[in-house]
């Protein structure tokens, strides 16, 4: 079975190019901007459920970049909280949807625990994006070959309301041969902070294709 | 083989081009105080921005400094539709003039029920029009709308037609692709008087600059930072009842709109003289069919 190579996003006139390249370079500097350079994710154990990933990828932590903080001040301490916080949120995605879990693999049905109601709907309808739904049983291991995130917030009096990840996941994903094929899914995650519910996605526009 | 996605994937919600959209997206616009107001509407239904569906109306107040723009007539009324799950899009354009039937105070230009009730009143009003209750409503000054179009870097129109004022724009507005700054835009959408079709034709014309709002912010969405900017400047000039979550959520519906997918349709009706004033006598079943055709989908399939 051949997956779908591409899907594009529905932005279709947006200043791809530019833009594209800024955030190669952003997502491969893989460093903090508050000085703590690549810190491995560090889970939130409020919200590190994820079920056990594969051995391989236990390696290969999310990298994640704070770029942008607009609005109110964030202390340090806030910045790598949020940072954080929202790094376990995508790492709670990456796992369910794609990296974790036993393969061959037809049960995805916790891939979007980390989703508000909504977007969980919408994600389940495009899960053969936004999860390995389609290829599940037809692969027989999935290791990260890269996972990386930039991360802009919005602070409204302190506190941390809304953030956009800028997200590249690469991961190999072997057949029951062991050839592999090389993906990579990429795109934004788009979370809101509710008190209770913690950071939540609540849209995504997400590309998926193979990993050049 | 390359497939086309049928589910491109897109942010939770969608985008349009509209006057009220605007005041979400725009980074920072001026240093007013209040210059727009924000509100839900007050109904039934549950969160709109976990449905399909979002409506905005969004009305150009022309009121003078320190007078309530919630309390005034609004000079432009756009009920703006979004459809969160396929980027499309529409506008139903409502003349001002418009002599229709206003929730507890009899009849009346539609513009009056914002100066009889607020917006609350002014969506009811619509929603008896146009069969469409809008999840919020939109309230911006001009002077504001001139300075968030500049701060988008301007926008481009398709004007149909040459047109021009003594007052706002005397050297006019030539017929084809145009560029506008903010007070252009403002003029653009204002002139009514030069037009063939009038009123109808200005809304048609605000409907315009929608879309070249929208135009405009579909460039620049990627830039980091800039939801989150306009968001602040929104939190910073709008009598707002919106969290900021909120306001960034639905930014984001905004952002999303597909600019090839949006539609828009202004309710035309005859003219007439009510009490010596002149009034439009709205055509409400075309109204009613636009809000029927677009309530599920953001699609107008024609005016």
């Amino acid at each position: 079975m051949t997956p779908t190579p591409v899907l594009t996003t529905a932005r279709a006139k947006a200043p791809a190019t530019v833009l594209a390249l800024a955030v190669v370079v952003s997502l491969a500097a893989g460093c903090s901007d508050d000085g703590d350079a690549a810190r491995p994710g560090t889970t939130d154990p409020s919200t590190s459920a994820a079920p056990s990933p594969a051995t391989a990828d236990e390696q290969l932590a999310t990298t994640t970049t704070l770029r942008t903080v607009t609005g109110g001040r964030l202390s340090r301490a806030e910045r790598g909280a949020v940072r954080d916080r929202v790094t376990a949120v995508v790492d709670d995605w990456f796992e369910r949807a794609y990296l974790g879990g036993d393969y061959p693999r037809t049960d995805f049905t916790d891939a979007f625990d980390a989703f508000t109601p909504g977007a969980r709907a919408r994600a389940v309808d495009d899960r053969k994006l936004m999860s390995n739904a389609a290829v599940g049983t037809t692969t027989y291991a999935v290791r990260a070959l890269a996972r990386r995130a930039v991360v802009d917030v919005l602070a409204v009096a302190g506190r941390a309301d809304a953030a956009t990840v800028q997200f590249r996941l690469g991961m190999a994903r072997a057949g029951e041969s062991g050839a592999e094929r090389r993906e990579r899914v990429s795109g934004h995650l788009f979370l809101t902070f509710r008190k209770g519910d913690g950071w939540q996605v609540f849209g995504y526009d997400v590309q998926r294709g193979d990993l050049a | 083989m390359r497939r086309p996605s049928r589910p491109t994937l897109r942010r939770y919600a969608v985008l349009a081009a509209l006057l009220s959209s605007l005041a979400v997206l725009v980074p920072d616009a001026g240093t007013a105080a209040t210059q727009a107001v924000l509100v839900k509407y007050q109904h039934a239904e549950g969160v709109a921005l976990e449905d399909d569906m979002v409506w905005i109306l969004g009305v150009g107040s022309d009121a003078r400094p320190g007078e309530d723009m919630t309390r005034t007539r609004g000079d432009a009324l756009q009920l703006v539709g979004m459809n969160t799950r396929t980027g499309a899009a529409t506008s139903i354009g409502i003349p001002r003039d418009s002599y229709v039937s206003i929730p507890g105070f009899g009849s009346d230009r539609i513009n009056a029920s914002l100066a009889y009730g607020g917006p609350q009143l002014l969506g009811e009003t619509v929603g008896e029009l146009t069969g469409i209750e809008p999840d919020y409503v939109l309230v911006t000054r001009f002077p504001y709308f001139e300075q968030m179009v500049d701060d988008i870097g301007g926008i481009t129109v398709r004007n149909p037609t040459a047109f021009a004022d003594d007052n706002l724009k005397d050297n006019g507005f030539p017929a084809g692709r145009i560029r506008l700054d903010g007070y252009d835009a403002m003029a653009f959408s204002r002139i009514r008087h030069d037009l063939p079709g009038g009123d109808f034709d200005r809304s048609a014309n605000q409907q315009r600059v929608l879309a070249g709002i929208q135009a405009r912010i579909a460039q620049r969405v990627d830039q980091p930072g800039f939801i989150d900017r306009g968001v602040l400047t929104v939190l910073e000039h709008t009598d707002t009842d919106l969290s900021p979550a909120e306001l960034f959520r639905l930014a984001h519906v905004v952002a999303q709109v597909r600019p090839g997918r949006i539609t828009g349709c202004v309710v035309h009706g005859s003219f007439a003289d009510v009490g010596g004033a002149s009034v439009v006598l709205p055509y409400t079943a075309d109204a009613r069919r636009y809000g029927d055709d677009a309530r599920k989908d953001a699609v107008i399939s024609r005016c």
